[in-house]
């Protein structure tokens, strides 16, 4: 936290200038979307490109959000979206529920517990960061498919784990390494098992990693496009951006409905990302190490 | 319609004569070779064999087909709608798991798909780029259409590969000349330039009248619609684009592309076409800031779309241009359906593709979707109540139908894309000269013939 | 040494999930990278040993695609740890807006990989781009600049939209981080008499460092494996591609999978080799209970 005292003119000229800076590299680009989710087809492609359309239309938004709008009468698109939403959010949130145990568990048996082979397996874990999406997607399409698990949640659900839980993994571990280890040596003479301690001593002073794993993990999942692509080709399991994706048609580009359909597609990660911040708070340390 | 039926026929009869002799031997060895490593594929393969000639032999009509599923994959555009589908249960009882994917995507998923010898969807979109690719890598089981049917489906030598046919064209697709009428009556031009040297004159009068900056639309981007272009414009300006041992023809590719470098030195082509798709390059058109564009035969539809175009009622299609020994020439790009060659339910999929290319269907997917029918029947239909917009000229440059692939598509057409892109928009960028760029597209395809 | 079975039991979900989903496929990758599998001339398979590693090395393409690839990655690297850092200090300050700015800080990363792309592209576009309509409202320009004609203009529209899309993820880390600093330190520094600039140094970074060890290593591997983005921007041609480009030609469109695999290897290889020099030297650790 800076000085309160001396520095704090300067602190708030530095954070207000840092936050207009921020503003305009984040929201900038995304204003622009804007503008192009509200222009008419007509009149896209200008040559120079106006700042604000010369004739706005809402009927992007209006043909995305039909089923929201105008209940009873939904066109195609609504359709497909709601569904890409839905679908999206029911993987997230499989993912964060499944995928925070798991990596909880991990990240605590590799930096306090021994085993054998624990080396070996912490190499292992970091190691899956390099392999690139691509090539293992063919193979695992094909045990899938002999699994039947193709357009299934929990197969897509495993994967994204796979996928994620490296990062979520070094993140806790590297956080656990971090604490002292006095006071789970202390409950540890006292007779506390190991998933005690975790439980009652180390979980709740790792609040903030443990939801900037599951923020991580929900983000990255939302945003998915090879992965689905390939393992979900129906709409029972299909995400929003693959929905995104097909808002084509052979010779035109509906870029107004993709700029409007991307827009729409981040509201749920923003409101997730408002909410966690709130768990992301510090603070909780204190006391509990030097009590 | 009688007309366009005959020079259809015409056209046909001339593209079968090409097709086949050299490239059948080669096909065969590689059905061979490719039914050995099926493995436990080997026996199911014949009796499919069976069972898809059987069905094919089968008359119109869903008959022999009742009960059970088909899954179908295929692009936005051609998504026949809810209704047209329940109906089609209703009256097959079949039922049909219909899966939307972006174009590309398609591709992707099934090349996965015929890696680990799945079927990604009984009945699927083929691609014409597709269509060799498809049968080589066993995607799609070749298909056997009875006289009767080719004849209703001329379009379907697009996707004769060396004798055998790997999907049946849903929907007719080649390229036409469209000019802006307005521009042309600005610049005090009478009628539409029928050699490419009008043209060029055209554009400079259009040009010099200040009528509009940059009159030719084209796009220069490293895109595959870039490569197809030249494949047109080779085949209007000096004849052929491959030999008859699929070697490049590398004097004429080296014309089109000194044709295109000298008009972007004359600024006819905007310079920023270097960095423009070719939907861009469309919208350009739309907006009225060029005067003239070859595009398919369904742009005459979007480009009198009040919600998409400027330029509505100011449009007209024309003959592309040729030359003294050339009248015109295109070359069609039809997108089809085939049967998935792992697929467990090939029976019902035949009844789909029966049912997709029936006339009352073509003419609802007309309707829907703006996309003109391969069904000869269904086009004369609709020409005959006069819902085609500019189907005179359409008609007419049908006369002008060939192939630039003597053989058929190769299964390579691909990564020739990708060169022959790269090439002309380096060339374009003014990094290596025209003669260079047909060089080095020459060799490039040596290679792929070697390999 | 009590032999810790029960250990076994918090590690299980993942070495099961690592090894099924990751391992096996990646061994699979393998196989097919030494032998000739080429849908589009199949044969049987047989064993053709480094046959396509040679023939990768030695395409001129390849170590275009590879100097691209490292190009991208290093400008990448450079304005994510910059910026991300500088948005995480802003994020930690604790104001009233931090949870809306921690809401906004998350849309690029959250937006679908394809509309990034649109965006970037319509932003940079020379004729109905942004940029190019804004300088020549301000009369900087007089003729369009053609962002996208040239490779290294093409590398740098595309670095910057990458590094956008990245750091939201180190600013995330970043945080989770700060939040994780006990607040005694900075406390018991205040009273010794640091002033905020001290502070930051001698506390903050040094505090940091596990985490910029993570941020670094996750920005490379996004900005080596974004292929979404690429595409949508500037579609793929062999002067501006870069390794997953190839491997995504490769695989997909030329169907020539062993060559995809075998290309997914080489890059995997470098990777591991670079990624254990690097973490060799920052390692640090608590220590495990003793027993």
């Amino acid at each position: 936290m800076m000085n309160r005292k001396r520095g704090n003119k300067w602190g708030m000229l530095g954070y207000t200038l840092m936050v207009l800076f921020f503003l305009f590299w984040t929201i900038g680009p995304i204003v622009w979307s804007f503008m192009i989710s509200i222009t008419p087809k007509t009149d896209t492609m200008i040559s120079p490109a106006p700042l604000f359309p010369a004739h706005s239309t809402w009927k992007n938004y209006q043909q995305l959000l039909a089923g929201v709008l105008t209940p009873g009468k939904v066109n195609q698109e609504a359709r497909m979206f709601k569904i890409g939403m839905t679908n999206s959010l029911v993987s997230c949130l499989l993912v964060i529920v499944v995928g925070s145990p798991v990596c909880l568990l991990a990240a605590y048996a590799l930096s306090r517990l021994r085993f054998r082979g624990k080396k070996m397996i912490h190499a292992l874990l970091l190691a899956t960061l390099v392999i690139p999406l691509f090539s293992v997607i063919v193979p695992i399409y094909k045990i899938y498919s002999d699994l039947g698990l193709i357009n299934n949640y929990f197969g897509l659900m495993l994967v994204y784990i796979s996928a994620f839980m490296p990062l979520t993994v070094w993140l806790l571990c590297s956080h656990f390494e971090s604490l002292p280890i006095d006071l789970e040596e202390a409950a540890k003479l006292d007779g506390c098992r190991p998933m005690q301690i975790l439980l009652h001593i180390l979980l709740p002073i790792s609040y903030p990693v443990l939801f900037a794993g599951a923020l991580i993990m929900f983000i990255s999942t939302w945003n998915q496009f090879l992965i689905p692509l390939i393992l979900s080709p129906t709409n029972s399991t299909k995400p929003i951006a693959v929905i995104i994706s097909e808002f084509v048609t052979k010779n035109t580009v509906n870029y107004g409905l993709m700029n409007a359909g991307g827009l729409l597609a981040v509201i749920p990660p923003v409101i997730i990302a408002i909410i966690f911040r709130r768990f992301l708070i510090s603070g909780l340390t204190a006391g509990a190490i030097k009590g | 319609m009688v007309s366009a039926a005959l020079s259809m026929i015409l056209a046909v009869s001339v593209l079968s004569g090409c097709t086949g002799s050299g490239a059948q031997a080669g096909s065969a060895q590689a059905q061979s070779t490719q039914a050995a490593s099926a493995q436990a594929q080997s026996t199911q393969a014949a009796s499919a064999q069976a069972q898809s000639t059987q069905a094919a032999s089968a008359q119109a009509g869903t008959g022999s087909a009742a009960g059970g599923e088909v899954s179908v994959l295929l692009p936005e555009w051609s998504d026949p709608g809810e209704e047209a589908i329940a109906s089609f249960e209703k009256q097959s009882g079949i039922k049909v798991n219909l899966n939307i994917m972006g174009w590309d995507q398609i591709h992707d998923k099934v090349t996965i798909a015929a890696a680990s010898k799945e079927s990604a969807a009984d009945v699927l979109e083929v691609d014409w780029s597709w269509a060799k690719e498809f049968i080589t890598a066993g995607v799609v089981d070749p298909i056997t259409l009875t006289d009767a049917e080719k004849k209703t489906f001329p379009l379907y030598t697009a996707f004769d590969v060396g004798g055998q046919i790997s999907a049946i064209p849903y929907m007719t697709d080649y390229k036409v000349g469209y000019y802006n009428t307005e521009h042309f009556e600005k610049a005090g031009i009478t009628k539409a330039p029928e050699t490419w040297d009008e043209l060029i004159a055209d554009c400079k009068k259009i040009k010099d009248a200040g009528v509009c900056k940059y009159p030719m639309a084209f796009t220069l981007s490293a895109t595959e619609g870039n490569a197809t272009q030249f494949l047109w414009l080779t085949l209007a300006r000096t004849g052929a684009v491959f030999n008859a041992d699929n070697s490049l023809q590398q004097a004429n590719l080296q014309d089109s592309f000194s044709f295109i470098s000298k008009a972007l030195k004359d600024e006819i082509i905007d310079p920023a076409a270097i960095s423009m798709q070719d939907t861009e390059v469309d919208k350009l058109f739309k907006n009225g800031d060029a005067s003239f564009i070859i595009a398919s035969t369904t742009f005459m539809e979007t480009a009198n779309n009040a919600e998409e175009s400027k330029v509505v009622g100011k449009v007209a299609p024309m003959l592309i241009p040729g030359n003294k020994d050339i009248k015109s020439a295109t070359f069609g790009l039809p997108e089809g359906l085939g049967i998935s060659k792992n697929s467990t339910n090939k029976a019902n999929a035949k009844a789909f593709i029966d049912w997709y290319l029936s006339v009352d269907t073509q003419i609802s997917n007309f309707g829907k979707q703006g996309a003109l029918p391969s069904n000869m029947d269904a086009f004369k239909k609709l020409g005959d109540e006069k819902k085609i917009l500019g189907a005179e000229v359409i008609e007419q440059q049908s006369d002008y139908l060939t192939t630039p692939f003597p053989n058929g598509v190769p299964s390579w057409y691909s990564e020739y894309t990708t060169s022959a892109a790269q090439y002309a928009n380096g060339m374009a960028q003014g990094s290596i000269t025209p003669e260079q760029a047909a060089e080095k597209l020459a060799e490039d395809v040596k290679g792929f013939n070697a390999e | 040494m009590r032999k810790n079975k029960s250990s076994y039991f918090y590690i299980l979900p993942l070495a099961l999930i690592m090894f099924g989903l990751i391992y096996i496929p990646v061994i699979i990758t393998l196989v097919y990278s030494v032998v000739n599998l080429n849908l589009l001339k199949p044969a049987a398979l047989t064993f053709v040993g480094l046959k396509n590693y040679i023939r990768l090395l030695k395409d001129p393409d390849i170590w275009t695609a590879a100097v691209n690839s490292t190009t991208i990655t290093v400008i990448v690297l450079i304005l994510t740890v910059l910026l991300g850092l500088a948005f995480a200090l802003m994020l930690f300050k604790n104001t009233r807006i931090k949870g809306i700015l921690t809401g906004l800080v998350i849309i690029p990363w959250a937006m679908p990989g394809i509309v990034n792309g649109i965006i970037w592209r319509w932003m940079f576009h020379p004729s109905f781009g942004l940029i190019n309509s804004i300088l020549q409202k301000l009369n900087m320009i007089h003729v369009p600049v053609q962002w996208f004609s040239g490779r290294w203009n093409v590398l740098m529209v595309v670095s910057l939209s990458v590094a956008w899309k990245c750091i939201p993820l180190a600013a995330v880390i970043f945080l989770a981080a700060l939040q994780s600093i006990p607040e005694e330190l900075y406390e018991s520094a205040a009273i010794d008499g640091s002033g905020a600039f001290d502070k930051l140094r001698y506390i903050t970074l040094p505090m940091l460092r596990p985490s910029f060890v993570i941020v670094l290593t996750t920005t490379a591997i996004t900005a080596i494996n974004v292929v979404d983005e690429i595409v949508s921007l500037v579609g793929m041609a062999s002067a501006n591609n870069t390794l997953m480009t190839e491997i995504y030609l490769r695989t997909f469109k030329y169907m020539r999978f062993s060559e995809g695999s075998a290309l997914s290897w080489l890059v995997m290889i470098v990777c591991t080799v670079i990624g254990v020099i690097y973490i060799r030297n920052v390692n640090k650790k608590a220590g495990v209970y003793d027993e």
